[in-house]
């Protein structure tokens, strides 16, 4: 037996080449003067269609290797409508919309994400939509934009602007059964916080490291230090099992939906846990809007309220799984 | 990343299964002194008469050298059949010594003490902290002066975990006068009942004696019985401190997993209620970490400092597990039962085997790679 959580080499090369892209076209100071980031980089990656089939226009890999890809977009804040064309695309091949898949899949089609509240839905990333993407308990929903004249406020984060609308007011453009579809929603959320928690861990392990004060790096007082190892510890647990939920979420084991729901629980707690530290280590600098750490804040409540929040007792935790039966 | 099972080992889980089902010792271990060295060295007998002692050690000294998952797959057992907890007197001869003998010692060494060990013929301790040097352990100042072919060794040793009931003692000390900090330290194989030696038990917390002090006074021991170099005993004590839970890891871990599903069983929280999202928690903690041993399990080259990661969300998952039984159970954690027990018990964990601020620091300086600070 083995559950390997360590990375192939494929994955390294698709990580490698996503890292590329993003660092030259995805920098974080790209959203000092917010504008739509492009699809059309994320689309020619393959990013929406990644673990679609081929034979449907997708590129054929594994659902962990998209989990990583998220967690790359995470790191860089990219758009919250990647996530929602990566889901969209699947909504629409399980609705049998084909031709709409293939324009999600190319870019073609932008995808807000719908963040349900009772009646009214909120939408990120509304800006040039055709439609927008939600789901919750085993289900996912697609809803045309095209007629709806929606507002387009801007958020509490510059970089992410937002929609407001009565729920009845969009029409369905189709809503599928699907608990898989769903729970691979919620992990990919998990994904991008994850990412969030690494960059954040990251940025504070780096300025503790150079930032002096009393003669010497903050980073080397352990009340600063002790900070970074939580951030990292949590990071680490979330790293964790964020990969067991995507292998046993691709390889249909019965336990996925409480490992994805750990895996999701576990990831916002590092984002927002991460996000707020990071604040605190970067001092005056990290209350300004100078310092990127805000956005991560801002972004992690965002993707934080995308993710629906588990009743993790709701399903049987496994002791030792793997049990084939 | 990946995800296998295969017909063996379906089988090797079968079969663990049923053994433990059918010898697990339905009664509760007793916490301290001769009850509690004899029930453990009988547990031990038990799995080495069946051959479940020392799965993955090697075959030449009585185990039976199965890969490291074949290991998880029997600790997630052992958990699962509520079996006596791996931290019991065995601990130290089982997780400590023998990998240090097995990977140090000479093999005069591992044929005398390994066999013993395994059979459980005879109990070991460990003896490194010092009254003046815990968390700061390379100051320690035990001395072992060389005479003739022997160390003849002055000084004290705490909180020798069952020191009053072992044969063997793994002890560090200045074996070069004048030494300072990690260098001049031997790791020695100290027999327990040597002329010289006093050991006074002392109480803990929790109502128990399970741990001592130790005086040596002239105490001679044979320079055969240094483990390595002569005063190289810091980089043997260095190569088996990751041991020190990393094998056992899994177990202790699913241990965990079966109080939480206990405490939820006891509690019935209301779904949504505060008490439900923080046994919630707990759970998507605990398997969090069994996430974590898992890849740390696996990682090649396994990263050095892994062990401090697993080691501290450990000993924090158990406190915070410990904490909500404490809340849950209200007054009945006033008195003695398995429960309030545990809970006092579990103080030890952030403390024990480098305290969660050494841990953190570890963290920082060694993964993060964070500037040393202070004086150290
Ligand atoms: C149940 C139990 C069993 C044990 N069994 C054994 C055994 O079998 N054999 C053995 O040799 N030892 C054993 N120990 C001893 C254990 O290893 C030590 O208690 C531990 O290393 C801490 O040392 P100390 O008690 O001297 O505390 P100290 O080192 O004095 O620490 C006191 C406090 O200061 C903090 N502190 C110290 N240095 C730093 C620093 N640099 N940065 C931040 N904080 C710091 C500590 O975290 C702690 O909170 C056992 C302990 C317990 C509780």
């Amino acid at each position: 037996m083995t559950i390997d959580l360590n990375l192939s080499e494929d994955q390294r090369q698709i990580l490698d080449a996503a890292r590329n892209l993003l660092e030259a076209r995805f920098p974080i100071d790209r959203l000092r003067n917010p504008g739509a980031d492009p699809m059309e980089d994320i689309a020619a990656f393959g990013a929406l269609g990644l673990a679609l089939p081929e034979e449907a226009g997708g590129s054929g890999f594994g659902v962990t290797d998209e989990v990583l890809l998220h967690v790359e977009f995470g790191r860089h804040l990219v758009t919250p409508a990647a996530l929602a064309g990566a889901i969209a695309a699947r909504a629409a091949r399980e609705l049998g919309l084909a031709s709409l898949m293939q324009r999600i899949i190319a870019g073609d089609a932008r995808v807000a994400l719908a963040l349900r509240n009772g009646d009214d839905l909120t939408l990120l990333a509304p800006g040039g939509a055709a439609l927008a993407v939600s789901w919750g308990a085993g289900s996912a929903s697609l809803l045309d934009l095209s007629g709806a004249g929606l507002s387009d406020e801007q958020s509490i984060d510059d970089s992410l602007r937002l929609a407001r609308s009565p729920a009845d007011a969009l029409p369905f453009l189709g809503s599928v059964h699907s608990p898989n579809l769903a729970l691979l929603a919620e992990l990919l959320v998990a994904a991008q916080l994850l990412g969030m928690a690494e960059a954040t861990r990251d940025m504070a392990v780096g300025y503790a490291g150079v930032r002096q004060q009393f003669g010497q790096p903050i980073g080397a007082f352990q009340a600063v230090k002790h900070h970074c190892a939580n951030m990292a510890i949590a990071t680490e647990i979330a790293s964790a099992q964020l990969s067991m939920a995507a292998l046993v979420l691709g390889n249909e084991q019965p336990d996925a939906a409480f490992q994805v729901a750990s895996a999701g629980h576990l990831a916002q707690r590092a984002a927002l846990g991460n996000a707020r530290l990071n604040i605190q280590i970067h001092g005056g600098f990290g209350f300004s809007a100078e310092c990127d750490a805000h956005l991560f804040l801002k972004r992690a409540h965002a993707f934080r309220l995308a993710g629906t929040r588990a009743d993790l007792l709701a399903h049987t935790a496994p002791l030792t799984h793997l049990t084939r039966s | 990343m990946q995800l296998d099972l295969t017909e063996a080992d379906l089988a090797f889980r079968r079969s663990a299964r049923e053994w433990l089902a059918a010898n697990t010792p339905g009664e509760p271990a007793p916490h301290d002194g001769i009850a509690a060295r004899e029930f453990a060295l009988d547990w031990l007998r038990r799995r080495h008469a069946a051959g479940w002692a020392g799965i993955g050690w090697p075959e030449a000294y009585g185990g039976r050298e199965l890969p490291p998952e074949r290991l998880v797959i029997w600790y997630e057992e052992y958990a699962r059949a509520r079996a006596p907890s791996l931290l019991d007197p065995t601990f130290v001869s089982l997780n400590h010594a023998g990998p240090t003998l097995i990977a140090c010692g000479t093999p005069e060494q591992k044929a005398f003490h390994l066999p013993r060990i395994l059979s459980g013929a005879v109990l070991w301790c460990q003896g490194f902290s010092e009254p003046e040097s815990g968390s700061d352990l390379a100051s320690l100042r035990t001395s072992a002066a060389v005479d003739g072919d022997e160390l003849v060794i002055n000084g004290q040793k705490i909180w020798s975990s069952y020191a009053d009931i072992a044969e063997y003692q793994e002890l560090l000390v200045r074996s070069e006068p004048g030494s300072q900090r990690h260098r001049g330290l031997s790791w020695v194989i100290c027999d327990m009942r040597s002329p010289g030696i006093t050991v006074r038990p002392i109480r803990n917390m929790a109502g128990e004696t399970h741990f001592a002090e130790v005086f040596y006074d002239n105490v001679r021991v044979p320079l055969s019985n240094v483990v390595g170099a002569l005063h190289d005993g810091w980089n043997v004590a260095m190569t088996t401190l990751g041991f020190e839970r990393k094998t056992a890891a899994m177990g202790l871990q699913l241990a965990l997993s079966v109080k939480i599903e206990e405490l939820i069983a006891l509690a019935r929280p209301r779904p949504g209620s505060a008490l439900a999202e923080r046994l919630g928690d707990l759970r998507a903690q605990a398997a969090g970490l069994r996430a974590l041993t898992w890849r740390t399990q696996f990682r090649a080259p396994a990263t050095a400092f892994d062990g401090s990661l697993v080691r501290l969300v450990f000993a924090e998952l158990s406190q915070q597990i410990h904490r909500a039984a404490m809340d849950i159970l209200g007054p009945d954690m006033l008195a003695h039962g398995p429960w309030s027990h545990a809970y006092l018990e579990a103080y030890s964990e952030t403390i024990a085997g480098g305290t969660a601020e050494i841990q953190r620091n570890i963290i920082g300086e060694r993964i993060l790679g964070l500037p040393r600070g202070g004086a150290r």
